[in-house]
């Protein structure tokens, strides 16, 4: 009994420095996710700013309160606006910047088109 | 004069909202409940300090975030003492208070001792009561009324700012 209760506190202590590392992931993971609002086009996780400081340590205790990705990245929405997130959501705004570009193109593609064949036919 | 009626319309149409906008110009509204109950250090000059739990807010509390090492923050402490003093002549309903963030506990005690601010100062232990309240940098003055956050105030603050900040929360 003794002799077992020994090994599932090895095993606990061996186990320790992976559970350490998978917070430590999250939390890099998630502070790339977020936008440093002081900086120039740096995450949370690549500045040193002292808001980004702040910011990380934040998440450290969200993520040791067992909160999800998900919570986490909504409470800084909440607290910043979605311009926080690195990767914004493709909707509104941000849908037509998106949409804008292929648009031009295609619409460029179009009278391209249309001038080559107009030219075309002058030509015969 | 069809053509001058039009002219002082499109002209009060332009510059009234204008007129209304410059009045709160340096305010940037907020509107959002805070919860804080959080663990903070007083300043006081010792190095051992004790340290209080800053709860939510019940009545007007004016918050000014401020650094050491920032410049305005210097700047701005003789008005934000003046306007202490103006709260203990006038036994007005509000309170202030200072939070050193982004800082040293060390320096934060060497700016207390250096200027003296005789209103409640606050050193964040934690280093995260920025993001609960959204602040971007120092200094930074914060208008709370029943744990709602109201408005904010960026940059040096003055005394005349301070007091229309704290009108504009009473009847908010």
């Amino acid at each position: 009994m003794k002799v077992s209760l020994i090994k599932i506190l090895m095993l606990l202590l061996l186990a320790l420095p992976l559970i350490d590392s998978n917070a430590t992931n999250k939390i890099y993971d998630i502070s790339n996710e977020l936008m440093c609002p002081v900086c120039q086009g740096q995450t949370v996780a690549e500045s040193n700013s002292k808001l980004a400081l702040s910011m990380r340590e934040v998440i450290k205790i969200k993520v040791s309160n067992g909160e999800s990705k998900k919570e986490i990245l909504d409470y800084f929405i909440g607290q910043y606006g979605e311009t926080i997130l690195a990767k914004p959501p493709i909707k509104g705004f941000s849908l037509l910047l998106w949409l804008t570009p292929p648009i031009i193109l295609i619409i460029t593609i179009i009278i391209w088109i249309r001038l080559v064949k107009k030219n075309k036919e002058i030509i015969k | 004069m069809r053509s001058i009626t039009s002219l002082l319309l499109t002209l009060t149409i332009f510059f009234l909202p204008m007129s209304s906008f410059t009045k709160d110009i340096s305010f940037i509204p907020i509107n959002k409940k805070i919860e804080i109950n959080q663990e903070m250090a007083i300043i006081d000059g010792e190095t051992n300090s004790k340290t209080i739990i800053l709860e939510n807010f019940d009545g007007i509390h004016i918050v000014n975030f401020w650094a050491s090492w920032c410049g305005p923050c210097i700047e701005e402490i003789s008005e934000l003492n003046k306007f202490q003093q103006e709260i203990l002549t006038e036994n007005l309903n509000v309170n202030l208070i200072g939070i050193n963030i982004f800082d040293k506990k060390k320096d934060a005690i060497e700016f207390y001792l250096k200027y003296k601010p005789f209103f409640k100062t606050v050193f964040d232990k934690k280093n995260t009561i920025s993001v609960k309240f959204s602040v971007m940098g120092v200094p930074e003055t914060y208008f709370v009324k029943d744990g709602k956050i109201l408005f904010k105030y960026m940059g040096k603050i003055n005394q005349e700012i301070l007091r229309r900040g704290m009108n504009e929360s009473i009847t908010y």
